[in-house]
């Protein structure tokens, strides 16, 4: 026995840690029991563990990593991104195209290419769904738009044939076009916050499973979680760069309402060298929030 | 450690190290910045770790990380004082755990540290002395004297109220 008066603290303050040894915990209690004017002292002791105080991360849904190729990294909009981001688009603007139908069914991912010639945007090409418009704007009739009803075959034609996709990207956005859900003649309306168009443009929008994932983490949490949209270019050596951009569902939700009939939306962007800036493409004008 | 193990991690470890970290820097974007930053250098080394051992490597990460952070404000106090300057403000309704937090706030950056390790997330000494780069007799002896600390500081509010 070598517990006792001079040293029975740091068996307490041990057995309080769960650092004792069974045999020295036999000891320490028969000891206790010799002096319970000290039991007092051990329950000082244990009220000062602290007890579990559970907290949240809020942004867990950022931490998530995937290497499945199509199931693409979020962006984390953070300081070192922002900053990277401002300083490599000062002459860059942002183009993002994504369909959307009106029950907000964030149906799919799709990846798209397209090509402009050195005049500007009129030979612009999407190989994803555009609307039907009977009463289109005249830049329209440049896009290489796809109807609705198109076969694969259809979509094919509509991809750039010397564009560099890979057959990975081709297969999925055969796919996403097939699986956009319309009714009747509902329109489905590209949004397009644009910057320069360069080729070979990859525009990539978060899969079905990712939107879920964070729409639930909303619902959760109650934090809204912007719907990223990532995008990468490659231009020149010179305009070379990537960035991203988001929406919020409320953008997204807005636009719906709206039924897009006038081709002018308000968008929220993080950089702020685009905030405030209003950037047109063909028919399409865009206005960064403030 | 694949890559659904990883995410596994993000859901279990994810609370429990912004928790670890956002109590000792006091400061949620920074506490944010380390958290996210753990997680990036997991996710780069998550081929060659075991997932068991994912916890253990995300809070040394983070622990180091936070240390920097702390040293950058130049705040760290590695003495072993206790803050008898720290203004009191405990009334009848403060219960057991507000004044142990008002407590624990007044440890240095260490101990404070040393027993969070200890009671939120039940590492050894050993553990907690390879998370810290401390040596296992030092984190005993920070730690019991930290734990005699918190229990002055009960008793002082027990005589108070």
């Amino acid at each position: 026995m070598n517990i006792n008066l001079n040293n029975y603290e740091e068996y307490l303050l041990n057995y309080v840690d769960g650092e004792l040894e069974a045999e020295d915990e036999k000891e320490l209690l028969q000891f206790m029991g010799k002096y319970p004017e000290l039991e007092k002292e051990l329950q000082l002791l244990q009220a000062t563990k602290l007890p579990d105080d559970k907290m949240v991360f809020p942004y867990k849904q950022q931490l998530y990593r995937s290497k499945t190729p199509g199931k693409k990294k979020v962006i984390v909009l953070n300081k070192i991104w922002l900053g990277a981001a401002v300083a490599a688009s000062v002459a860059l603007l942002i183009i993002a195209y994504f369909s959307i139908n009106r029950s907000y069914k964030p149906s799919t991912e799709f990846v798209f290419n397209h090509k402009i010639t050195k005049q500007g945007m009129d030979t612009f090409k999407i190989s994803m769904p555009l609307p039907v418009q009977p009463t289109a704007p005249k830049e329209q009739k440049h896009l290489a738009i796809t109807d609705h009803s198109g076969k694969k075959t259809e979509h094919k034609r509509a991809i750039p044939k010397k564009t560099e996709i890979k057959q990975q990207d081709t297969s999925t956005i055969l796919y996403a076009q097939t699986n956009v859900e319309r009714e009747n003649n509902e329109k489905i309306i590209p949004i397009a916050p644009v910057r320069k168009l360069f080729k070979k443009d990859t525009i990539t929008m978060l899969k079905e499973a990712d939107l879920a994932k964070r729409a639930q983490h909303e619902v959760e949490k109650n934090v809204p979680v912007p719907v990223i949209l990532k995008g990468s270019t490659k231009g020149n050596k010179k305009t070379r760069s990537q960035s991203s951009f988001s929406y919020t569902k409320e953008d997204i939700d807005s636009i719906i309402t709206d039924k897009i009939v006038a081709f002018q939306h308000t968008v929220s962007h993080p950089l702020e060298a685009l905030k405030g800036k209003k950037i047109k493409i063909g028919s399409f004008s865009f206005v960064f929030k403030k | 450690m694949t890559e659904k193990e990883y995410n596994q991690c993000v859901d279990l470890y994810a609370d429990r190290l912004y928790r670890f970290i956002v109590k000792n820097l006091k400061h949620e974007e920074n506490a944010r910045d380390v958290v996210q930053n753990s997680f990036e250098i997991l996710w780069k080394q998550h081929d060659e770790l075991l997932f068991e051992k994912a916890r253990f490597y995300l809070f040394t990460v983070g622990y180091r990380n936070m240390i920097d952070f702390l040293r950058k404000e130049k705040r760290i106090s590695l003495m072993d004082e206790f803050n008898e300057d720290a203004k009191v403000n405990i009334n009848e309704e403060q219960g057991l755990k507000s004044i142990l937090q008002q407590a624990l706030n007044r440890l240095n950056d260490i101990q404070k540290s040393l027993i969070m390790l200890k009671d939120y997330e039940g590492y050894s000494y050993e553990e907690i002395s390879e998370i810290t780069g401390l040596n296992a007799s030092q984190v005993k002896v920070y730690l019991h004297r930290a734990r005699l600390k918190l229990k002055s500081y009960l008793v002082k509010m027990e005589n108070v109220i």
